[in-house]
Protein backbone atom coordinates (compact mmCIF):
# COMPACT_ATOMS: atom_id res chain seq x y z
CA UNK A 1 0.00 0.00 0.00
CA UNK A 2 1.34 3.48 -0.62
CA UNK A 3 1.38 6.69 1.59
CA UNK A 4 1.84 9.70 -0.16
CA UNK A 5 2.47 13.06 1.83
CA UNK A 6 3.42 16.93 0.27
CA UNK A 7 5.84 18.89 2.42
CA UNK A 8 4.71 22.27 2.10
CA UNK A 9 8.36 24.74 2.47
CA UNK A 10 5.93 27.64 2.99
CA UNK A 11 4.28 26.12 6.04
CA UNK A 12 7.63 25.39 8.07
CA UNK A 13 5.13 25.58 11.11
CA UNK A 14 3.21 21.95 9.79
CA UNK A 15 7.45 20.51 8.88
CA UNK A 16 6.38 17.00 10.89
CA UNK A 17 3.48 16.48 10.19
CA UNK A 18 4.39 13.52 7.42
CA UNK A 19 6.85 12.02 10.03
CA UNK A 20 3.96 11.81 12.64
CA UNK A 21 0.91 10.86 9.81
CA UNK A 22 3.15 7.74 8.93
CA UNK A 23 4.19 6.84 12.05
CA UNK A 24 0.72 6.96 13.52
CA UNK A 25 -0.22 4.23 10.28
CA UNK A 26 2.96 2.31 11.44
CA UNK A 27 1.53 1.49 14.38
CA UNK A 28 -1.99 0.67 13.01
CA UNK A 29 -0.26 -1.90 11.09
CA UNK A 30 1.50 -3.56 13.56
CA UNK A 31 5.10 -2.62 12.86
CA UNK A 32 7.86 -3.17 15.94
CA UNK A 33 8.06 -0.37 17.95
CA UNK A 34 11.91 -0.22 17.58
CA UNK A 35 11.24 -0.35 13.46
CA UNK A 36 8.69 2.70 13.87
CA UNK A 37 11.19 4.69 16.07
CA UNK A 38 14.47 4.04 13.25
CA UNK A 39 11.51 5.38 10.70
CA UNK A 40 10.62 8.33 12.40
CA UNK A 41 13.73 9.64 13.49
CA UNK A 42 14.96 9.30 9.21
CA UNK A 43 12.27 10.33 8.02
CA UNK A 44 11.65 13.37 10.10
CA UNK A 45 15.22 14.40 9.32
CA UNK A 46 14.13 13.83 5.66
CA UNK A 47 11.50 15.86 5.67
CA UNK A 48 12.80 18.63 7.66
CA UNK A 49 15.82 18.85 5.34
CA UNK A 50 13.21 19.41 2.22
CA UNK A 51 11.68 22.37 4.43
CA UNK A 52 15.02 23.89 5.65
CA UNK A 53 17.55 22.98 2.36
CA UNK A 54 15.30 22.83 -0.46
CA UNK A 55 11.99 24.12 -1.42
CA UNK A 56 9.39 21.35 -0.22
CA UNK A 57 8.06 18.39 -2.54
CA UNK A 58 6.67 15.02 -1.84
CA UNK A 59 7.25 11.90 0.18
CA UNK A 60 6.26 8.42 -1.12
CA UNK A 61 5.90 5.30 1.40
CA UNK A 62 5.49 2.14 0.50
CA UNK A 63 4.37 -0.72 2.70
CA UNK A 64 4.58 -4.74 1.90
CA UNK A 65 5.36 -6.98 4.48
CA UNK A 66 8.60 -7.33 3.94
CA UNK A 67 10.16 -3.98 3.61
CA UNK A 68 8.94 -0.08 4.03
CA UNK A 69 10.36 2.25 1.23
CA UNK A 70 10.66 6.32 1.81
CA UNK A 71 10.97 7.85 -1.09
CA UNK A 72 11.30 11.86 0.07
CA UNK A 73 11.78 13.53 -3.50
CA UNK A 74 12.48 17.55 -3.91
CA UNK A 75 13.00 20.03 -6.77
CA UNK A 76 15.01 21.94 -5.05
CA UNK A 77 18.74 22.95 -5.44
CA UNK A 78 20.62 19.76 -5.03
CA UNK A 79 23.64 18.14 -3.46
CA UNK A 80 27.21 19.64 -4.87
CA UNK A 81 28.93 17.14 -2.68
CA UNK A 82 27.43 14.16 -1.63
CA UNK A 83 30.21 12.69 0.43
CA UNK A 84 30.87 15.89 2.37
CA UNK A 85 26.68 16.55 2.91
CA UNK A 86 27.32 12.80 4.43
CA UNK A 87 29.90 14.05 6.97
CA UNK A 88 28.69 14.53 10.56
CA UNK A 89 28.82 18.19 11.51
CA UNK A 90 28.53 19.30 8.04
CA UNK A 91 26.50 21.69 7.57
CA UNK A 92 25.40 24.71 4.98
CA UNK A 93 22.27 25.78 7.25
CA UNK A 94 21.37 29.42 7.50
CA UNK A 95 21.50 31.22 10.65
CA UNK A 96 17.93 31.30 10.64
CA UNK A 97 17.70 27.91 10.11
CA UNK A 98 20.32 27.28 13.25
CA UNK A 99 18.14 29.72 15.41
CA UNK A 100 15.81 27.31 15.16
CA UNK A 101 18.07 24.55 16.46
CA UNK A 102 18.52 22.83 13.02
CA UNK A 103 21.98 22.79 11.32
CA UNK A 104 24.28 20.41 13.89
CA UNK A 105 25.04 17.86 10.36
CA UNK A 106 23.33 15.22 11.79
CA UNK A 107 20.47 14.70 9.91
CA UNK A 108 22.32 12.82 6.64
CA UNK A 109 24.08 10.58 9.00
CA UNK A 110 21.47 9.81 11.40
CA UNK A 111 19.27 8.93 8.11
CA UNK A 112 21.86 6.28 7.03
CA UNK A 113 22.50 4.94 10.50
CA UNK A 114 18.38 4.31 10.85
CA UNK A 115 17.54 2.77 7.49
CA UNK A 116 19.06 -0.39 6.05
CA UNK A 117 19.86 1.12 2.89
CA UNK A 118 19.87 4.66 1.55
CA UNK A 119 19.94 6.02 -1.92
CA UNK A 120 20.61 9.92 -2.92
CA UNK A 121 20.11 10.69 -6.11
CA UNK A 122 21.14 14.73 -6.16
CA UNK A 123 21.62 17.20 -9.26
CA UNK A 124 22.25 20.46 -9.13
CA UNK A 125 19.65 22.70 -9.73
CA UNK A 126 17.54 20.04 -10.21
CA UNK A 127 16.65 18.50 -7.02
CA UNK A 128 17.51 15.53 -4.42
CA UNK A 129 15.38 12.33 -4.16
CA UNK A 130 16.25 10.23 -0.87
CA UNK A 131 15.31 6.59 -0.46
CA UNK A 132 15.38 5.19 2.52
CA UNK A 133 14.73 1.05 3.07
CA UNK A 134 13.63 -0.23 6.33
CA UNK A 135 13.37 -3.84 6.52
CA UNK A 136 10.46 -5.98 8.55
CA UNK B 1 -11.37 -6.75 40.26
CA UNK B 2 -11.69 -3.83 37.77
CA UNK B 3 -9.00 -2.87 35.44
CA UNK B 4 -10.02 0.66 35.43
CA UNK B 5 -11.03 2.68 38.18
CA UNK B 6 -13.07 5.13 35.98
CA UNK B 7 -16.89 4.05 35.01
CA UNK B 8 -19.80 5.41 33.98
CA UNK B 9 -22.61 5.94 36.47
CA UNK B 10 -25.27 5.01 33.83
CA UNK B 11 -28.28 6.44 35.27
CA UNK B 12 -26.58 10.33 35.09
CA UNK B 13 -25.31 9.75 31.46
CA UNK B 14 -28.01 11.58 28.84
CA UNK B 15 -25.43 10.39 26.09
CA UNK B 16 -24.09 13.79 25.19
CA UNK B 17 -20.83 13.86 23.21
CA UNK B 18 -18.77 15.76 25.43
CA UNK B 19 -16.52 13.17 26.88
CA UNK B 20 -16.29 11.06 23.66
CA UNK B 21 -14.41 13.99 22.03
CA UNK B 22 -12.16 15.12 25.32
CA UNK B 23 -10.58 11.64 25.49
CA UNK B 24 -7.32 11.38 24.75
CA UNK B 25 -7.27 7.82 24.02
CA UNK B 26 -10.32 7.93 22.32
CA UNK B 27 -11.61 5.35 25.10
CA UNK B 28 -15.27 6.63 25.02
CA UNK B 29 -18.00 5.91 22.67
CA UNK B 30 -21.84 6.43 22.68
CA UNK B 31 -24.25 3.64 22.07
CA UNK B 32 -27.61 3.31 22.78
CA UNK B 33 -27.65 6.84 24.21
CA UNK B 34 -25.07 6.22 27.12
CA UNK B 35 -21.74 6.47 27.58
CA UNK B 36 -18.85 3.49 27.19
CA UNK B 37 -15.81 2.84 28.33
CA UNK B 38 -13.39 1.18 26.17
CA UNK B 39 -11.48 -0.34 29.19
CA UNK B 40 -8.32 -1.62 27.14
CA UNK B 41 -8.05 2.21 25.82
CA UNK B 42 -8.79 3.92 28.96
CA UNK B 43 -5.52 5.13 30.89
CA UNK B 44 -7.47 6.75 33.79
CA UNK B 45 -6.91 10.41 33.01
CA UNK B 46 -9.72 11.37 34.67
CA UNK B 47 -10.10 13.90 31.38
CA UNK B 48 -13.89 12.67 31.08
CA UNK B 49 -15.11 12.86 35.19
CA UNK B 50 -13.46 16.77 34.77
CA UNK B 51 -15.66 17.48 31.39
CA UNK B 52 -19.10 15.67 32.14
CA UNK B 53 -21.64 18.47 33.33
CA UNK B 54 -23.81 15.26 34.62
CA UNK B 55 -21.39 13.98 37.25
CA UNK B 56 -21.86 10.75 35.24
CA UNK B 57 -18.10 9.68 35.16
CA UNK B 58 -16.94 8.70 38.57
CA UNK B 59 -13.77 7.38 39.77
CA UNK B 60 -14.03 3.79 42.01
CA UNK B 61 -12.42 4.47 45.43
CA UNK B 62 -12.19 2.44 48.70
CA UNK B 63 -15.39 4.25 50.69
CA UNK B 64 -13.40 5.99 53.83
CA UNK B 65 -16.04 4.59 56.33
CA UNK B 66 -15.43 0.84 54.83
CA UNK B 67 -11.75 1.28 55.41
CA UNK B 68 -11.73 2.23 59.16
CA UNK B 69 -14.29 -0.38 59.86
CA UNK B 70 -12.44 -2.88 58.32
CA UNK B 71 -10.65 -5.81 60.18
CA UNK B 72 -7.60 -4.78 59.62
CA UNK B 73 -5.41 -4.62 63.07
CA UNK B 74 -3.52 -1.38 61.55
CA UNK B 75 -5.42 1.28 59.49
CA UNK B 76 -2.49 3.13 58.09
CA UNK B 77 -2.82 6.36 55.78
CA UNK B 78 -0.60 7.09 53.11
CA UNK B 79 -1.03 11.13 52.22
CA UNK B 80 0.69 12.27 49.50
CA UNK B 81 1.97 15.75 49.23
CA UNK B 82 -1.06 17.06 46.87
CA UNK B 83 -2.84 16.69 49.72
CA UNK B 84 -0.82 19.38 51.57
CA UNK B 85 -2.13 21.96 49.15
CA UNK B 86 -5.59 21.56 49.98
CA UNK B 87 -6.43 23.63 53.03
CA UNK B 88 -7.11 27.41 52.81
CA UNK B 89 -5.07 29.06 54.87
CA UNK B 90 -3.08 25.65 56.30
CA UNK B 91 1.09 25.41 55.94
CA UNK B 92 1.08 22.84 58.46
CA UNK B 93 1.63 19.50 57.61
CA UNK B 94 2.02 17.80 60.82
CA UNK B 95 -1.82 19.37 61.54
CA UNK B 96 -3.18 17.76 58.00
CA UNK B 97 -1.37 13.77 59.46
CA UNK B 98 -2.70 14.76 62.99
CA UNK B 99 -6.02 15.03 61.36
CA UNK B 100 -5.71 11.93 59.60
CA UNK B 101 -5.56 10.46 63.06
CA UNK B 102 -8.14 12.03 64.98
CA UNK B 103 -10.41 10.81 61.92
CA UNK B 104 -9.48 6.69 63.25
CA UNK B 105 -6.34 6.08 60.86
CA UNK B 106 -3.76 4.15 63.69
CA UNK B 107 -0.86 5.68 62.11
CA UNK B 108 0.44 7.84 59.22
CA UNK B 109 3.21 7.51 56.51
CA UNK B 110 3.79 10.42 54.15
CA UNK B 111 4.17 9.46 50.72
CA UNK B 112 6.40 12.34 50.35
CA UNK B 113 9.43 10.24 52.12
CA UNK B 114 9.26 8.13 49.38
CA UNK B 115 9.52 11.30 46.64
CA UNK B 116 12.48 12.43 48.59
CA UNK B 117 13.82 8.53 48.60
CA UNK B 118 12.96 8.47 44.22
CA UNK B 119 14.91 11.47 43.65
CA UNK B 120 17.97 9.94 45.21
CA UNK B 121 17.40 6.93 43.44
CA UNK B 122 16.54 8.59 39.97
CA UNK B 123 19.75 11.06 41.01
CA UNK B 124 21.58 7.98 40.79
CA UNK B 125 19.91 5.49 37.81
CA UNK B 126 20.72 8.42 35.22
CA UNK B 127 24.13 8.69 36.06
CA UNK B 128 24.42 5.38 35.80
CA UNK B 129 22.55 4.82 32.64
CA UNK B 130 23.14 7.94 30.37
CA UNK B 131 21.38 7.73 26.81
CA UNK B 132 22.76 8.49 23.72
CA UNK B 133 20.76 11.15 21.90
CA UNK B 134 18.72 9.35 19.56
CA UNK B 135 17.66 6.97 22.35
CA UNK B 136 16.00 10.12 23.98
CA UNK B 137 15.62 10.92 27.19
CA UNK B 138 14.99 9.07 29.98
CA UNK B 139 10.72 9.47 30.97
CA UNK B 140 9.85 9.32 34.80
CA UNK B 141 7.44 6.86 35.87
CA UNK B 142 5.74 8.73 38.43
CA UNK B 143 2.40 9.60 37.01
CA UNK B 144 0.51 6.22 35.81
CA UNK B 145 -1.83 7.88 33.41
CA UNK B 146 1.37 8.27 31.28
CA UNK B 147 3.13 5.14 31.57
CA UNK B 148 -0.65 3.99 30.31
CA UNK B 149 -0.18 6.28 27.92
CA UNK B 150 3.31 5.21 26.30
CA UNK B 151 2.02 1.62 26.58
CA UNK B 152 -0.91 2.46 24.83
CA UNK B 153 -0.09 5.07 22.07
CA UNK B 154 3.63 5.64 22.25
CA UNK B 155 5.13 1.57 22.47
CA UNK B 156 8.41 2.74 20.99
CA UNK B 157 9.07 4.65 24.33
CA UNK B 158 8.81 1.81 26.82
CA UNK B 159 12.24 1.39 26.93
CA UNK B 160 12.86 5.21 28.32
CA UNK B 161 10.65 4.96 31.28
CA UNK B 162 12.91 4.60 34.12
CA UNK B 163 12.38 1.33 35.73
CA UNK B 164 12.14 2.62 39.74
CA UNK B 165 9.03 2.46 41.62
CA UNK B 166 6.04 5.04 42.44
CA UNK B 167 7.08 7.45 45.75
CA UNK B 168 3.70 5.91 46.76
CA UNK B 169 4.91 2.45 46.49
CA UNK B 170 8.21 3.10 48.14
CA UNK B 171 6.40 4.60 51.27
CA UNK B 172 3.98 1.67 51.17
CA UNK B 173 6.82 -0.90 51.89
CA UNK B 174 8.83 1.46 54.53
CA UNK B 175 5.19 1.32 56.27
CA UNK B 176 4.82 -2.50 55.83
CA UNK B 177 8.61 -3.12 56.98
CA UNK B 178 7.88 -0.61 59.96
CA UNK B 179 4.65 -1.59 61.67
CA UNK B 180 6.11 -5.48 60.86
CA UNK B 181 9.28 -4.73 62.63
CA UNK B 182 6.65 -3.66 65.24
CA UNK B 183 5.33 -6.74 65.95
CA UNK B 184 2.38 -6.19 63.09
CA UNK B 185 1.99 -9.08 60.93
CA UNK B 186 1.55 -8.40 57.30
CA UNK B 187 -1.87 -9.42 56.90
CA UNK B 188 -3.13 -7.03 60.04
CA UNK B 189 -1.88 -4.24 58.54
CA UNK B 190 -3.89 -2.08 55.67
CA UNK B 191 -1.98 0.63 54.01
CA UNK B 192 -4.87 3.04 52.32
CA UNK B 193 -3.36 5.76 49.72
CA UNK B 194 -5.26 8.84 50.11
CA UNK B 195 -5.84 9.65 45.75
CA UNK B 196 -5.89 12.50 43.93
CA UNK B 197 -6.76 10.73 40.47
CA UNK B 198 -8.04 7.18 39.40
CA UNK B 199 -4.84 6.66 37.37
CA UNK B 200 -3.13 5.47 41.11
CA UNK B 201 -6.48 3.34 42.10
CA UNK B 202 -5.90 1.50 38.83
CA UNK B 203 -1.83 1.37 39.58
CA UNK B 204 -2.45 -0.20 43.26
CA UNK B 205 -4.94 -2.99 41.72
CA UNK B 206 -3.06 -3.39 38.88
CA UNK B 207 0.44 -2.42 39.21
CA UNK B 208 2.53 -2.06 35.67
CA UNK B 209 5.94 -2.48 37.50
CA UNK B 210 5.78 -4.21 40.54
CA UNK B 211 3.53 -8.02 41.13
CA UNK B 212 1.75 -7.01 44.17
CA UNK B 213 1.54 -3.27 45.62
CA UNK B 214 2.22 -3.16 48.98
CA UNK B 215 -0.80 -0.60 49.10
CA UNK B 216 -4.00 -2.23 50.30
CA UNK B 217 -6.61 -0.04 48.35
CA UNK B 218 -7.05 3.54 48.06
CA UNK B 219 -9.17 6.33 49.39
CA UNK B 220 -10.82 9.55 47.33
CA UNK B 221 -8.91 12.68 48.26
CA UNK B 222 -12.40 14.57 47.63
CA UNK B 223 -13.64 12.04 50.25
CA UNK B 224 -10.75 12.27 52.88
CA UNK B 225 -10.78 16.48 52.38
CA UNK B 226 -14.60 16.93 53.58
CA UNK B 227 -14.00 14.50 56.75
CA UNK B 228 -10.89 15.84 57.97
CA UNK B 229 -11.37 19.51 57.24
CA UNK B 230 -13.37 20.15 60.63
CA UNK B 231 -10.59 18.65 62.67
CA UNK B 232 -7.69 20.87 61.08
CA UNK B 233 -9.68 24.00 61.88
CA UNK B 234 -10.32 22.80 65.88
CA UNK B 235 -7.15 20.91 66.76
CA UNK B 236 -5.71 22.98 68.97
CA UNK B 237 -1.16 23.65 68.53
CA UNK B 238 -0.32 21.41 71.67
CA UNK B 239 -2.66 18.21 70.27
CA UNK B 240 -0.58 18.44 67.18
CA UNK B 241 1.74 15.42 66.52
CA UNK B 242 4.84 15.15 64.56
CA UNK B 243 3.96 12.72 62.17
CA UNK B 244 6.14 14.84 59.04
CA UNK B 245 8.54 12.38 57.55
CA UNK B 246 9.92 14.68 54.81
CA UNK B 247 10.62 18.24 54.04
CA UNK B 248 9.92 20.77 51.08
CA UNK B 249 12.21 18.22 48.61
CA UNK B 250 10.01 15.30 48.73
CA UNK B 251 6.59 17.60 49.15
CA UNK B 252 7.65 19.91 45.98
CA UNK B 253 6.99 16.67 43.62
CA UNK B 254 2.73 17.58 43.97
CA UNK B 255 3.95 20.57 41.64
CA UNK B 256 4.71 20.06 37.96
CA UNK B 257 8.62 20.29 37.40
CA UNK B 258 9.27 19.46 41.45
CA UNK B 259 10.33 15.90 40.74
CA UNK B 260 12.62 17.30 38.29
CA UNK B 261 14.16 20.09 40.38
CA UNK B 262 16.06 18.03 42.78
CA UNK B 263 17.57 16.13 40.18
CA UNK B 264 20.30 18.81 39.77
CA UNK B 265 20.48 17.76 36.22
CA UNK B 266 20.89 20.12 33.77
CA UNK B 267 18.52 19.53 31.03
CA UNK B 268 15.17 18.33 32.40
CA UNK B 269 11.87 19.07 30.96
CA UNK B 270 9.08 19.25 32.58
CA UNK B 271 5.46 19.28 31.23
CA UNK B 272 2.18 19.05 32.42
CA UNK B 273 -1.68 18.20 30.86
CA UNK B 274 -2.56 15.43 28.86
CA UNK B 275 -2.53 17.20 25.83
CA UNK B 276 0.80 18.74 25.94
CA UNK B 277 1.91 15.43 26.99
CA UNK B 278 1.33 13.54 24.00
CA UNK B 279 2.60 16.76 21.80
CA UNK B 280 6.03 15.85 23.25
CA UNK B 281 5.89 12.43 23.62
CA UNK B 282 5.43 12.17 19.57
CA UNK B 283 8.54 14.87 19.42
CA UNK B 284 10.48 12.40 21.55
CA UNK B 285 9.49 9.50 18.74
CA UNK B 286 10.22 11.72 16.35
CA UNK B 287 14.06 12.08 17.40
CA UNK B 288 13.25 16.02 18.16
CA UNK B 289 13.84 16.50 21.85
CA UNK B 290 17.57 14.94 21.97
CA UNK B 291 19.53 17.29 24.54
CA UNK B 292 16.98 16.87 27.35
CA UNK B 293 18.37 14.14 30.01
CA UNK B 294 14.94 13.37 31.70
CA UNK B 295 11.22 14.02 30.98
CA UNK B 296 8.73 14.61 34.28
CA UNK B 297 5.32 14.16 32.59
CA UNK B 298 2.16 14.50 34.68
CA UNK B 299 -1.54 13.93 33.10
CA UNK B 300 -2.48 16.98 35.33
CA UNK B 301 -2.60 20.93 34.62
CA UNK B 302 -0.39 21.36 37.48
CA UNK B 303 0.45 18.37 38.49
CA UNK B 304 -0.60 15.62 41.30
CA UNK B 305 -2.22 18.67 42.95
CA UNK B 306 -4.47 19.44 40.26
CA UNK B 307 -5.70 15.94 40.56
CA UNK B 308 -9.23 14.79 39.16
CA UNK B 309 -10.19 14.30 42.32
CA UNK B 310 -8.30 17.03 44.64
CA UNK B 311 -11.12 19.42 45.57
CA UNK B 312 -9.05 23.00 45.32
CA UNK B 313 -8.37 24.46 41.80
CA UNK B 314 -4.84 23.82 40.86
CA UNK B 315 -3.80 27.13 40.48
CA UNK B 316 -5.11 28.09 44.17
CA UNK B 317 -3.61 24.67 45.12
CA UNK B 318 -0.41 25.98 43.86
CA UNK B 319 -0.18 29.24 44.93
CA UNK B 320 -0.69 27.74 48.37
CA UNK B 321 1.90 24.80 48.04
CA UNK B 322 4.63 27.86 47.46
CA UNK B 323 3.56 28.47 51.24
CA UNK B 324 3.86 25.07 52.69
CA UNK B 325 7.22 24.73 51.03
CA UNK B 326 8.42 27.95 52.22
CA UNK B 327 6.94 26.77 55.69
CA UNK B 328 8.71 23.52 55.19
CA UNK B 329 12.47 23.65 54.54
CA UNK B 330 13.53 22.42 58.06
CA UNK B 331 9.92 20.90 59.56
CA UNK B 332 9.96 18.82 62.78
CA UNK B 333 10.12 15.08 61.63
CA UNK B 334 9.07 11.89 62.94
CA UNK B 335 12.81 9.98 62.71
CA UNK B 336 11.56 6.65 63.93
CA UNK B 337 10.21 5.85 60.58
CA UNK B 338 12.89 7.89 58.31
CA UNK B 339 15.85 6.57 57.09
CA UNK B 340 14.85 2.68 55.94
CA UNK B 341 15.72 1.81 52.47
CA UNK B 342 13.54 -0.42 50.61
CA UNK B 343 14.27 -2.05 47.20
CA UNK B 344 12.94 0.56 44.31
CA UNK B 345 13.93 -1.09 40.86
CA UNK B 346 11.08 -2.58 39.24
CA UNK B 347 10.21 -6.28 39.31
CA UNK B 348 8.59 -6.54 35.79
CA UNK B 349 8.60 -4.94 32.54
CA UNK B 350 6.21 -2.54 31.29
CA UNK B 351 4.38 -4.62 28.37
CA UNK B 352 3.49 -2.99 24.66
CA UNK B 353 -0.31 -3.23 24.99
CA UNK B 354 -0.35 -2.39 20.81
CA UNK B 355 -4.08 -1.03 21.34
CA UNK B 356 -3.77 1.36 18.00
CA UNK B 357 -2.93 -2.31 15.84
CA UNK B 358 -5.56 -2.98 13.92
CA UNK B 359 -4.97 -6.49 12.94
CA UNK B 360 -2.10 -9.01 13.97
CA UNK B 361 -2.28 -10.12 10.62
CA UNK B 362 -0.50 -6.83 8.54
CA UNK B 363 -2.25 -7.74 4.90
CA UNK B 364 -5.76 -7.43 7.07
CA UNK B 365 -4.12 -4.35 9.01
CA UNK B 366 -3.70 -2.28 5.19
CA UNK B 367 -7.17 -3.92 3.88
CA UNK B 368 -9.23 -2.77 6.82
CA UNK B 369 -7.24 0.82 6.09
CA UNK B 370 -8.04 1.04 2.78
CA UNK B 371 -11.55 0.21 3.85
CA UNK B 372 -11.30 2.85 6.21
CA UNK B 373 -9.51 5.41 4.06
CA UNK B 374 -12.13 4.75 1.45
CA UNK B 375 -15.22 5.24 3.79
CA UNK B 376 -13.68 8.45 5.23
CA UNK B 377 -14.20 9.95 1.95
CA UNK B 378 -17.77 9.37 1.90
CA UNK B 379 -18.25 11.36 5.32
CA UNK B 380 -18.89 14.72 5.86
CA UNK B 381 -15.56 15.15 7.92
CA UNK B 382 -17.31 17.66 10.25
CA UNK B 383 -16.86 15.01 13.44
CA UNK B 384 -20.03 15.92 14.61
CA UNK B 385 -20.42 13.19 17.17
CA UNK B 386 -24.12 12.05 16.39
CA UNK B 387 -23.04 8.46 15.48
CA UNK B 388 -21.63 8.13 19.37
CA UNK B 389 -17.47 7.87 17.86
CA UNK B 390 -15.07 11.18 18.10
CA UNK B 391 -14.75 11.59 14.90
CA UNK B 392 -15.62 10.70 11.85
CA UNK B 393 -12.30 8.86 11.08
CA UNK B 394 -13.25 6.93 14.14
CA UNK B 395 -16.32 6.59 13.16
CA UNK B 396 -15.10 4.50 9.76
CA UNK B 397 -12.53 2.53 11.28
CA UNK B 398 -15.39 1.05 14.02
CA UNK B 399 -17.36 0.68 10.95
CA UNK B 400 -14.65 -1.51 9.20
CA UNK B 401 -13.98 -3.47 12.78
CA UNK B 402 -17.77 -4.99 12.88
CA UNK B 403 -18.21 -2.42 15.52
CA UNK B 404 -20.82 -0.86 14.50
CA UNK B 405 -23.35 -0.15 12.00
CA UNK B 406 -22.85 2.00 9.03
CA UNK B 407 -26.06 3.57 9.35
CA UNK B 408 -25.35 5.23 12.41
CA UNK B 409 -24.02 8.15 10.42
CA UNK B 410 -26.77 10.77 10.21
CA UNK B 411 -25.43 12.27 7.09
CA UNK B 412 -24.92 9.06 5.23
CA UNK B 413 -28.63 8.23 6.14
CA UNK B 414 -30.20 11.23 4.94
CA UNK B 415 -28.37 10.81 1.67
CA UNK B 416 -29.59 7.30 1.37
CA UNK B 417 -33.00 8.57 2.20
CA UNK B 418 -32.59 10.97 -0.59
CA UNK B 419 -31.74 8.42 -3.06
CA UNK B 420 -34.77 6.35 -2.29
CA UNK B 421 -37.02 9.15 -2.41
CA UNK B 422 -35.75 9.83 -5.90
CA UNK B 423 -36.41 6.53 -7.37
N1 LIG C 1 17.09 18.03 0.29
C1 LIG C 1 18.24 18.71 0.25
N2 LIG C 1 18.44 19.64 -0.71
C2 LIG C 1 19.58 20.35 -0.75
N3 LIG C 1 20.59 20.22 0.13
C3 LIG C 1 20.45 19.31 1.12
C4 LIG C 1 19.27 18.52 1.23
N4 LIG C 1 19.42 17.70 2.30
C5 LIG C 1 20.63 17.96 2.83
N5 LIG C 1 21.27 18.94 2.12
C6 LIG C 1 22.63 19.46 2.36
O1 LIG C 1 23.35 18.55 3.14
C7 LIG C 1 23.81 19.16 4.33
C8 LIG C 1 23.81 18.16 5.47
O2 LIG C 1 22.49 17.77 5.80
P1 LIG C 1 22.16 17.24 7.24
O3 LIG C 1 20.72 16.93 7.33
O4 LIG C 1 23.12 16.15 7.56
O5 LIG C 1 22.52 18.47 8.16
P2 LIG C 1 21.71 19.80 8.41
O6 LIG C 1 20.35 19.68 7.85
O7 LIG C 1 22.54 20.91 7.88
O8 LIG C 1 21.67 19.89 9.97
P3 LIG C 1 20.71 18.98 10.95
O9 LIG C 1 20.04 17.97 10.07
O10 LIG C 1 21.62 18.34 11.93
O11 LIG C 1 19.76 19.94 11.53
C9 LIG C 1 22.90 20.32 4.56
O12 LIG C 1 23.46 21.35 5.33
C10 LIG C 1 22.62 20.77 3.12
O13 LIG C 1 23.69 21.54 2.61
S1 LIG D 1 -10.31 8.28 32.02
FE1 LIG D 1 -9.26 9.30 30.33
S2 LIG D 1 -8.71 7.62 28.97
FE2 LIG D 1 -10.26 6.80 30.34
S3 LIG D 1 -12.19 7.08 29.24
FE3 LIG D 1 -11.91 8.88 30.57
S4 LIG D 1 -10.91 10.39 29.29
FE4 LIG D 1 -10.66 8.40 28.26
S1 LIG E 1 -0.47 13.86 37.39
FE1 LIG E 1 -0.64 12.96 39.43
S2 LIG E 1 -2.79 13.19 39.95
FE2 LIG E 1 -2.66 13.44 37.73
S3 LIG E 1 -3.00 11.38 36.89
FE3 LIG E 1 -0.79 11.63 37.13
S4 LIG E 1 -0.34 10.75 39.14
FE4 LIG E 1 -2.54 11.15 39.08
MG1 LIG F 1 19.07 18.09 8.33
Amino acid sequence: MIFKYQVDAAAPELAGRASTEFKSVLKQLGVNAKIIRKISIAMYEGEINMVIHANGGEITCTVDEKQIEVVMADSGPGIPDLDLAMTAGWSTASQEARELGFGAGMGMPNMKRFSDEMDVKTKVGVGTTLTLRFNL
Amino acid sequence: MNATSVTLLAERCVGCTTCIKRCPTEAIRVRDGRAHIIKERCIDCGMCIRVCKHKAKVAVTRKLDEILESPYKLKVALPPPSLYSQFEGNRNVNRILTALRKIGFDEVVDVAMGAEIITAATKQFIEENPRSEIEGPWISSACPAIVRLIQNRFPSLIDNIIPLISPMETAARIAREHFMEQGYKDEEIGIFFITPCPAKVAEVWNPRMVEKSAVTDAVSMHEVFYKIRPFIKNIPEEEIQVLQLCSAEGIRWANIGGESEGLGLKDVLAVDGIDNVIEVLDQIENGVIQRVEFVEANACTGGCLGGPLAVENPFSAKTRMKKVLRRNENPRCNEAIMGKSVPVEAEKEIEDLDNLQLSSNMQDALRIMKERDALVEKLPKIDCGACGAPSCFAFAQDVVCGEVDVDNCIFLLKNRMHEKEEE
